[in-house]
């Protein structure tokens, strides 16, 4: 079953000579609870489509659905609540707050959405995360690696049927992208979540149930 | 509308703060009599208030059962539910989103157990498949045995027969005694830290004679201070399966190497060898059940070992992946959680 489908997406920045089109006609559907790897040379689009499919970026033209809800028919405030419930994004430079303790960072999107922590759950994925003695420690006293896993578990907190992480991996050397992309998978499938993950390492991509190349904007599966 | 009432509620107790602190502000003009009837009226409008409070708020914790209610009724027709406006920001619309959610769990759930179904009835098939060709054979040697007089050079040969195939079925019988507890999870990972290198002898050893009588070298890079937390003995069934591929795909006097790189989160063990290859459309099949390339029919084997051997590794939390050329070699990396 599908819980994205995306119609005949564009996207285009700016107007006239300058216009940029970023995303130029994507139909796209994308299976409920699979890994799916975006790759592409920079610019092809990966960002674009993924912020697209987020709900953080307005098509220019066609419609992205999810869940059978499409995303322009939505006000602004339901959008946030769309990204707040439904989605978790990973970044690739993690977006932590730096004068929050890893444990309080983790729990940030609950506080936002007036939500009560499911105990159970965050010791669950602490663990798994590697991140269970490290609750109290503040954010720079953690390695790159254990920063995006706590970004990780922020973004698994709400339990959001998608996960959407760009680059998650792309400040690293060789061998902790291959720990983080695999914590990933392990995490997502464990819990049933989509997940969606710009790469730009095909050895990673390779972890994914399904690959899409994006170049200039289009797919070249 | 709710937004509207709450302000007027406001503005009412607000207008009576204002006259109660005007009366004590101004207590030495205002007769008694005034007082009195400010005080009275202010008891009546706080009562009445607060019964409208409560019974607007009853009305409200109403409304939200209902709504959910409502919901969960038309979930259980497996309806869409009709009242719910996706991503608002309301209670009701989160615990629907919630309740959704859960829902779509169920349905997942209903449609795996249907799929289950129909890969038992395909397993039936396979399993009898495989099992009809030793079967045949057996019964073939079985009756030339009782019916002919032979010499007891031939009946040794037809004995000796018998027992690869008999072998072959206990073989078969013994991976599909793995596999159903590995599908049922009844078998239990007794994961300790333990030294990775010893596992891997042990699934090394397991291969040995096999490669040596192919001539094929194996070549082991492991330190033996890399201690990981693992299942001895199923990760070097895991290992042993990978390995055992390997030696049936490399043709004599290749080589083998296994090489272990210890990570910050995964210890990674890289198996390759010099075989044949697999095609990258395949890379994902290998790890199926009963599947066998093209080329791998020919050989020994039932097609369980890579499926077995990922099972094994998936429920450490760890994963394999395959990266090969064809008619160069493949290499089968296990990533176990360090």
């Amino acid at each position: 079953m599908d819980i994205i489908t995306v119609h005949n997406l564009k996207k285009y920045f700016g107007e006239g000579f300058c216009q940029v089109k970023a995303l130029d006609g994507i139909n796209l559907s994308i299976e409920k609870g699979k890994f799916t790897a975006i790759v592409g040379a920079s610019g092809s689009g990966k960002t674009t489509l993924m912020n697209t499919i987020g709900g953080l970026y307005e098509p220019t033209e066609g419609e992205v659905f999810v869940d059978g809800i499409n995303l322009a028919e939505l006000s602004e405030k339901q959008l946030t609540i769309f990204r707040r419930r439904k989605v978790g994004y990973v970044f690739q430079d993690y977006n932590l707050v730096p004068e929050l303790t890893i444990q309080e960072n983790i729990l940030f999107p609950l506080m936002l959405d007036d939500s009560r922590p499911d105990k159970m759950f965050f010791s669950e994925i602490t663990k798994l995360l590697g991140l269970s003695d490290k609750l109290n420690r503040f954010p720079h006293m953690l390695s790159g690696g254990g920063q995006q896993c706590t970004a990780i578990a922020r973004a698994l907190i709400t339990k959001p049927s998608i996960i959407l992480a760009d680059e998650p991996t792309g400040s690293f050397d060789a061998k902790t992208s291959q720990n983080v992309a695999g914590l990933l998978k392990i995490i997502t499938e464990t819990f049933h979540q989509t997940l969606i993950m710009i790469t730009h390492n095909l050895e990673l991509a390779q972890l994914a149930d399904r690959v899409i190349k994006l170049q200039d904007g289009r797919i070249v599966e | 509308m709710k937004k509207g009432r709450l302000i007027s509620f406001k503005i009412i107790l607000s207008v009576i703060g204002v006259l109660v602190i005007l009366t004590g502000v101004f207590w030495n003009y205002v007769t008694l009599f005034s007082i009195q009837l400010i005080v009275i009226a202010s008891g009546i409008v706080i009562l009445l208030l607060t019964f409208l409070w409560d019974w607007r708020q009853r009305r409200k914790e109403a409304d939200f059962a209902n709504d959910i209610c409502e919901t969960v009724d038309m979930l259980m027709e497996g309806r869409e539910p009709e009242n719910y406006i996706p991503y608002e920001d309301s209670q009701v619309s989160k615990v629907q989103g919630k309740l959704l959610q859960y829902y779509e769990h169920m349905r997942e759930g209903q449609r795996q157990s249907k799929q289950d179904k129909q890969i038992i009835q395909e397993l039936v098939s396979d399993i009898s498949h495989q099992v009809k060709t030793p079967i045949a054979n057996i019964q073939m040697f079985t009756d030339i045995l009782q019916q002919h007089s032979l010499t007891d050079e031939k009946r040794a040969e037809f004995l000796a027969t018998m027992t690869v195939q008999i072998n072959k079925l206990d073989f078969l019988m013994q991976s599909l005694i793995k596999m159903s507890r590995l599908e049922t999870g009844t078998f239990t990972l007794h994961m300790e830290v333990e030294s990775l290198y010893n596992t891997i002898a042990y699934a090394v050893n397991s291969i040995w004679v096999k490669a040596r009588q192919k001539n094929i070298q194996i070549d082991v890079k492991c330190d033996s201070k890399v201690m990981v937390k693992h299942d001895v003995k199923w990760t070097a069934e895991a290992l042993g399966n990978i390995l055992d591929n390997a030696v049936k795909y490399t043709p004599e006097g290749g080589s083998i190497c296994v090489q272990v790189r210890p990570w910050q989160f995964y210890t990674r063990i890289d198996i390759s060898d010099t075989g044949i290859g697999i095609a990258s459309e395949h890379y994902n099949d290998v790890f199926k059940r009963f599947y066998r390339t093209q080329k791998a029919v020919s050989m020994d084997g039932v097609g369980l070992g890579l499926y077995l051997a990922r099972g094994i590794v998936t429920r450490q939390n760890g994963y394999i992946s395959v990266k090969s050329e064809i008619g160069k070699g493949t290499v089968f990396s296990v990533f176990l959680l360090s």
